[in-house]
């Protein structure tokens, strides 16, 4: 009896260690392919993504997606980016030690995981209740103590830590608001997707330099980036 | 042989399931809008009314069993009809089954769900289908009387759905519907130990649903569904109305100032929004509070507010004005008038219940017109300072979802019929999000310079001004020269906001860039050469479509070039498509799968029963043309109709109705003719002729009396309908007559051709209307005649 138990102990085992195995394969395969295999070229961003499991980000019913190209739905009307769009947006704000960011849309956490593993703290705010006590409790799982997370309207920002070096906005929106442009640090980068997910989406690099504001289009993308200048 | 009291029994059932078909079908219709998209709607409910032609092909194939048992066959589908009428929305709800279109192209299961949702809504069409066609064929010989009850049973089974849309809420409406077959069973009455059964339990099944209803479960990737994930989100009121369910809801935190600038650091105010099929159609500004602490409206701190900076306009015109956002803006500026077009009157009424003198529609400086944007430009005689649009497209590019909308307010003729109605300084001003891969604002221009062309402007950098933000363009088009004031005042503006210039009479390249960069220069490159003269070789080149919608093809938002689809699909990535011009590529699949669909339905029964039959071409060709003709001249006077009665609703009624009315009559008419080859032939020819009369004289006509008064339009209206429809309504009782003479076992056949035809029909002649034009449609509609007319050659002259 004994060792019939010992036999299912080690089998489970055995199928949960290559399962995680599994999973990390497809992580590196996810980055080398999807992330390096484009334009996303800062180690630091590259080192984050091989090493936050993203499939515990998403749930159980798209776990077997959770590496692939593309959105996955997440519930509540909300998706968490396509891979590249992640690696990209880290990549732009430009995150190093030391620096505090603030990200708009907590969504599934996955975002905010990807900047703790390079910046200091994270601040993160959701204005839906049951994705940000969600994102909580995988924060704490996998012992991200440098990230906060807050429910509440991200229109107000947060307001006692700032200034923040980056903010990344995750939703995209017909406007800024007044308080995050406030709350970002002089020459600090704010990120931000124009469209719907599950269509065309540009990216906006926003810039603080003086009294002015700047903005930048960033390259369109979708499932796959468009290389639109590059086959030109 | 029936008797006098069965025929008219048996009529009454016929009439009353008609009117369920078609009543049905718009709750579907309105269902899946609220639910899905109004694009997607479409294509499910295409294929599912395939369910129709199936009835045909089923008979054909189990004639011999189902002819025997006839009546019984007939009150066992009316009632199958109610029970699937009743349960398909809680079928299509339940969530193995439940469908979202925005994940059909990402998730494979989603297309399981599609099939799935196909068969749920094609079975009541195939019941409904089934008795109708059954109880037409058992009485052949007196197929003109009943053929006038079907059509005239569908005319006011679309009337008086329009009137339910008053009182259901779309998971209800369908279910109320099915009350129509239950009670056609009824009144045709089957003394059968089973179908009574049956009876209780359908009306079993009606009670339970009519107690406890389908709750409406709308993607939750729809306007709505993300308002109400917002804190403390509530809908205040909701009202299911015919021009769609409107539901207004507050929250908190929900806010509103699209495109509002960088350097704006003010609060922005708070808003309760308006939703119409669960998408949003605009803030509601509390007019009290229309200037901010600034002394600016909100609207002005976007590039919105360039024409207000420009000048102090007197008399403004605002079009499709919805909630009135933009005539808040107007008013804040303190003109002597403003006109808001707002085809909805559901609209400014509901806003006066809750807001009282709070709606900007209750200020006194504003007059509300019930009309379409462009049925007032054509009748309107009224000169402005200024006339506003609303915002083009939506925030962050539609991927072509409103392509099949038809948008006459943003043709080339409008644009002419405004720059008509400008007092001598009179500005246009429009709003557009910025897309990517552009489109939107490159039509813009293009409609804009052509206007000015045709006016015989020479120097067109005068008279167009466009300042841009990082996510929206404002183009002002001015009547007279813009002045160096303007020019100017313009600038400082555009410092001031962070706005860069795009165009100015004396603009500098850098000028353009210097707070919001792109990628790449070619916007500016683009917008260049359509401001000069390039314009056409550009817009022919450009990978989508730019060139100016038309009257006759008022399509703006649809931007794909079917013959650049394959170099698009290298150019973006196939699998990019989809997501670039969603709504025409539903209509292509949709237009693909009902044509396989209804070729599998009309071969069936040839390879099943091993058909050897006589005139199976004539049958062919004959009734599978006057499905395709009939469909696609109903919906040119639709079309024509909706321009002129300045109202889709209103147009929808009058014309669905008076189509079917007449068709009815004159197939009521044809039962005293005789059904010979001579007949048939003159009846064709001289619809085909109609059809093409009306194709040069309909409008023309139409525009000559669109200022006389609606009762008058009406009953004008009407007049124009009935000589075309009264003959449209001939030649399928005449065939099936005619059929049943040569070859009885045609007639299913027919029945099931025609009803195929018909879907393929609607779909084909969106696609023509998108390519052609309506007048190609109504072409083709003639075309159609002219064929069935020349099938009959395969007839004897006897």
């Amino acid at each position: 009896m004994r060792k019939k138990m010992m036999l299912i102990t080690w089998a489970g085992l055995l199928l949960f260690v290559s399962a995680a195995q599994g999973f990390e394969n497809k992580r590196r395969e996810m980055v080398a392919r999807q992330i390096a295999g484009r334009d996303v070229s800062d180690k630091a961003t590259l080192d984050a993504m091989r090493s936050v499991p993203r499939h515990l980000f998403v749930p159980d019913s798209q776990q077997a997606y959770a590496y692939h190209d593309r959105p996955l739905p997440i519930g509540y009307g909300q998706t968490i980016s396509q891979p590249y769009i992640v690696g990209y947006m880290t990549q732009i704000i430009g995150p190093e030690k030391g620096q505090r960011v603030l990200e708009i849309g907590t969504g599934s956490g996955y975002q905010a995981a990807v900047l703790a593993q390079i910046v200091d703290r994270v601040f993160s705010i959701e204005i839906i209740a049951p994705l940000a006590d969600q994102a909580r409790k995988i924060m704490q799982q996998l012992s991200y103590d440098n990230v906060r997370i807050k429910h509440g309207d991200g229109y107000y920002g947060w307001e006692e830590h700032a200034p923040f070096d980056a903010i990344v906005v995750t939703a995209a929106a017909e406007y800024i608001p007044p308080p995050l442009l406030a709350q970002l640090k002089p020459g600090g980068k704010m990120v931000i997707p124009v469209g719907s997910p599950f269509m065309t989406q540009q990216l906006m690099l926003v810039t603080k330099k003086g009294d002015d504001i700047i903005t930048r289009a960033l390259f369109p993308v979708r499932f796959v980036p468009f290389t639109r200048s590059d086959k030109q | 042989m029936t008797s006098n009291k069965g025929i008219f029994r048996h009529q009454i059932a016929l009439g009353l399931v008609s009117a369920a078909v078609i009543g049905f079908q718009l709750a579907l219709m309105w269902y899946f809008s609220n639910t899905q998209w109004s694009h997607f709607a479409f294509m499910v409910i295409s294929v599912a009314l395939l369910g129709f032609g199936a009835s045909g092909t089923f008979i054909t194939v189990c004639r011999p069993w189902i002819m025997k048992h006839s009546n019984h066959v007939i009150a066992g589908a009316m009632l199958s009809s109610a029970l699937f009428m009743t349960i398909c929305i809680s079928l299509c709800q339940w969530d193995p089954f439940r469908l979202d279109a925005m994940l059909l192209f990402s998730h494979p299961m989603h297309v399981f769900r599609l099939s799935a949702t196909y068969l749920v809504l094609f079975l009541p069409f195939f019941c409904s289908g089934l008795a109708i066609g059954l109880i037409l064929i058992t009485h052949m010989e007196n197929i003109g009387g009943f053929y006038f009850v079907n059509l005239v049973g569908s005319g006011i089974g679309g009337m008086g759905t329009l009137f339910f849309f008053w009182i259901f809420t779309p998971s209800l409406l369908p279910g109320a519907i099915a009350v129509l077959p239950f009670a056609a069973a009824i009144v045709f009455g089957q003394k059968n130990r089973i179908l009574h059964i049956f009876t209780l339990v359908v009306f079993g099944v009606m009670v339970f649903f009519f107690i406890v209803p389908p709750a409406l479960h709308v993607s939750e990737y729809k306007g709505i569904s993300k308002t109400m994930q917002l804190p403390k989100a509530r809908i205040i009121d909701s009202r299911p109305t015919p021009f769609g369910f409107i539901q207004v809801v507050a929250s908190p935190v929900l806010r509103h100032a699209p495109g509002v600038s960088l350097q704006f650091d003010q609060k922005i105010p708070r808003v309760d929004a308006f939703f119409v099929n669960g998408e949003w159609l605009g803030p509601v500004f509390d007019i009290q509070q229309q200037r901010m602490a600034g002394g600016r409206h909100i609207l002005d701190n976007s590039p919105m507010g360039l024409a207000f900076q420009m000048q102090d306009p007197k008399t403004i015109l605002c079009l499709s004005s919805g909630t009135g956002s933009q005539v808040s803006q107007a008013v804040s500026h303190g003109p002597d008038h403003i006109t808001a077009l707002e085809k909805n009157p559901v609209i400014p009424q509901l806003m006066h219940s809750l807001y009282g003198t709070g709606s900007v529609y209750s200020h006194p400086k504003v007059k509300v017109v019930p009309k379409d944007d462009y049925t007032y430009l054509l009748s309107s005689r009224q000169d402005h300072d200024l006339i506003v649009l609303p915002v083009l497209d939506a925030f962050g590019g539609s991927s072509g979802l409103y392509a099949l909308n038809e948008q006459y307010h943003l043709t080339q003729q409008a644009f002419a019929r405004m720059w008509d109605r400008l007092s001598d300084n009179g500005m246009i001003s429009v709003a557009a999000w910025m897309d990517y891969p552009v489109r939107t604002p490159l039509r813009l221009v293009a409609t804009l310079v052509s206007v000015l062309e045709s006016n015989g402007i020479d120097h067109l950098e005068n008279h167009i001004v466009a300042v841009r933000s990082w996510n929206m363009i404002n183009f002002v088009v001015k009547k007279s020269a813009v002045t160096p004031q303007e020019i100017a005042l313009v600038r400082e503006f555009a410092l001031e906001m962070n706005f860069d210039p795009v165009l100015l009479p004396d603009i500098g390249k850098e000028e353009r860039i210097r707070f919001n960069k792109l990628q790449d220069q070619d916007f500016f490159t683009f917008v260049d050469q359509l401001m000069g003269d390039t314009k056409a070789d550009f817009i022919r080149r450009y990978e989508f479509n730019i060139a100016p919608a038309v009257e006759n093809k008022p399509y703006f938002s649809q931007f794909l070039k079917l013959g650049h689809l394959f170099h698009l699909g290298e150019f973006f990535t196939a699998a990019s498509i989809p997501f670039l011009e969603l709504g025409y590529l539903l209509l292509m699949m949709t237009f693909i799968q009902v044509s396989i669909f209804a070729v599998v339905l009309i071969v069936l029964p040839l390879v099943v029963r091993r058909w050897e039959g006589s005139h199976k071409w004539w049958t062919a060709l004959y009734f599978a043309s006057l499905g395709l003709g009939f469909m696609g001249i109903e919906m040119v006077l639709i079309q024509r109709f909706v321009l002129y009665f300045g109202n889709p609703l209103y147009a929808a009624a009058a014309v669905i109705s008076g189509v079917l009315v007449f068709s009815g009559l004159g197939s009521y008419l044809s039962s005293h003719l005789s059904s010979n080859r001579r007949t048939i032939m003159g009846c064709l020819l001289s619809i085909a002729a109609g059809a093409i009369v009306y194709m040069v004289v309909l409008t023309p006509l139409l525009q000559q009396t669109i200022d006389l008064a609606f009762p008058v339009k009406m009953v004008f209206g009407l007049v124009f309908i009935a000589p075309l429809s009264l003959l449209m309504g001939m030649p399928f009782p005449l065939g099936l007559r005619l059929a049943q003479r040569t070859n009885p076992l045609n007639i299913s056949w027919a029945w099931s051709i025609n009803g195929c035809c018909s879907v393929i029909s609607v779909v084909l002649a969106t696609i023509i209307a998108i390519e052609f034009g309506f007048v190609a449609v109504m072409a083709a509609g003639a075309c159609m005649y002219g064929t069935a007319w020349a099938a009959t050659f395969l007839m004897s002259p006897t």
